[in-house]
């Protein structure tokens, strides 16, 4: 009786932090998706300053969000910051906005994969 | 690779804490839900060992969800005798009182020199022999010689007759209540009770904190 209980309880532990990583891990990418969407990228300066400082806050976040996100994804999004800030130091704005475009799509898609929802069951 | 080296240590010590957690059946003979629950442990623990981009997490909550999900359920057969035959099944008499259940053996798909062949592993060379073979949970056969007098039926297991076995002595729940009435006990004290070929009857009454699990 007494490892039912604690099974029990073990288990609606667990799934209640699942459930919880899971709307934090949505929450910060949809952030995180906003912030990349509001970037002002009109000259290489303020791209850099702006992009070097979000990619800053990002790897803070990170190293909580990495406990339960595949590595890779979050390489991917790593070089996708680079990236920006490379074409931004480099002077090429137009790259640093397609970049910026895969940024919020992958920040999304990761998002999308962590909830609960039929996309990330199959 | 460092990395790698400390994940399997972590892994290795997380799964043979779960193994221990989910008892000694895990390691000897695996009941079906045990042997679904050992075969996902090793395939999912393995994974995040191979390729360090996978979180350790995704090995070890998973575990976790096994080993209580199993422990559950193993609770629960304890509680229900009908959530148990579904899981598990029952034992099923293979030859009974010196006759082969044919049907049985059809049913379960076992062929004639399977059984043959799995009584002359138990040291018994002719079928004449064998009073009762059973094929148990985990697959395993159980054979008794018709010399062996010590084979009984569990008529009342955990407070609960057992119909079936009932039914194979030619007994019924009324020739069971004039028992426990002879031998001054009630249906809720009975931790075990079985009866034999000469109808002798064993009893073993439930411990005071017993709570049946």
């Amino acid at each position: 009786m007494r490892a039912f209980k604690i099974a029990a309880i073990t288990l609606a532990i667990l799934s209640g932090a699942i459930i919880a990583n899971s709307f934090y891990i949505q929450h910060i990418c949809s952030e995180y998706a906003k912030r990349v969407d509001s970037l002002r990228l009109d000259t290489p300066e303020r791209a850099v300053e702006e992009v070097e400082a979000l990619f800053g806050e990002f790897k803070k976040t990170e190293r909580i969000v990495s406990i339960s996100v595949n590595h890779d994804d979050l390489t991917n999004i790593e070089d996708c910051f680079s990236e920006m800030i490379g074409a931004a130091k480099a002077g090429d704005l137009e790259s640093a906005v397609t970049t910026k475009s895969r940024l919020k799509n992958s920040l999304l898609h990761l998002g999308r994969l962590s909830g609960i929802n039929l996309d990330s069951i199959i | 690779m460092a990395a790698i080296f400390i994940r399997t240590f972590i892994i290795y010590v997380f799964l043979s804490v779960c193994m221990k957690l989910m008892g000694k059946r895990q390691i000897g003979e695996l009941e079906m839900s045990e042997l679904v629950a050992t075969l996902l442990m090793s395939e999912i623990a393995a994974i995040p060992v191979a390729d360090p981009d996978i979180p350790l997490m995704n090995a070890i909550i998973p575990g976790l969800f096994i080993v209580c999900l199993e422990i559950i359920i193993s609770a629960m057969k304890n509680k229900s005798e009908k959530m148990k035959r579904f899981i598990e099944g029952d034992p099923i008499f293979l030859i009974y009182n010196g006759e082969i259940r044919q049907k049985a053996l059809m049913d379960n798909r076992i062929s004639i020199n399977e059984l043959l062949s799995e009584i002359r592993m138990k040291g018994i060379g002719n079928i004449r022999r064998v009073s009762y073979a059973i094929l148990e949970q985990n697959g395993q056969i159980s054979v008794f010689e018709r010399d062996n007098k010590d084979f009984s039926q569990p008529i009342v297991i955990d407070s609960r007759p057992n119909a079936e076995a009932l039914s194979l002595i030619g007994r019924d729940t009324q020739w069971l209540d004039e028992r426990l009435k002879i031998y001054g006990t009630e249906l809720n004290d009975i931790f075990l009770m079985t009866v034999d070929e000469n109808d002798d009857i064993y009893i073993i009454r439930k411990e005071e904190n017993n709570e049946g699990i």
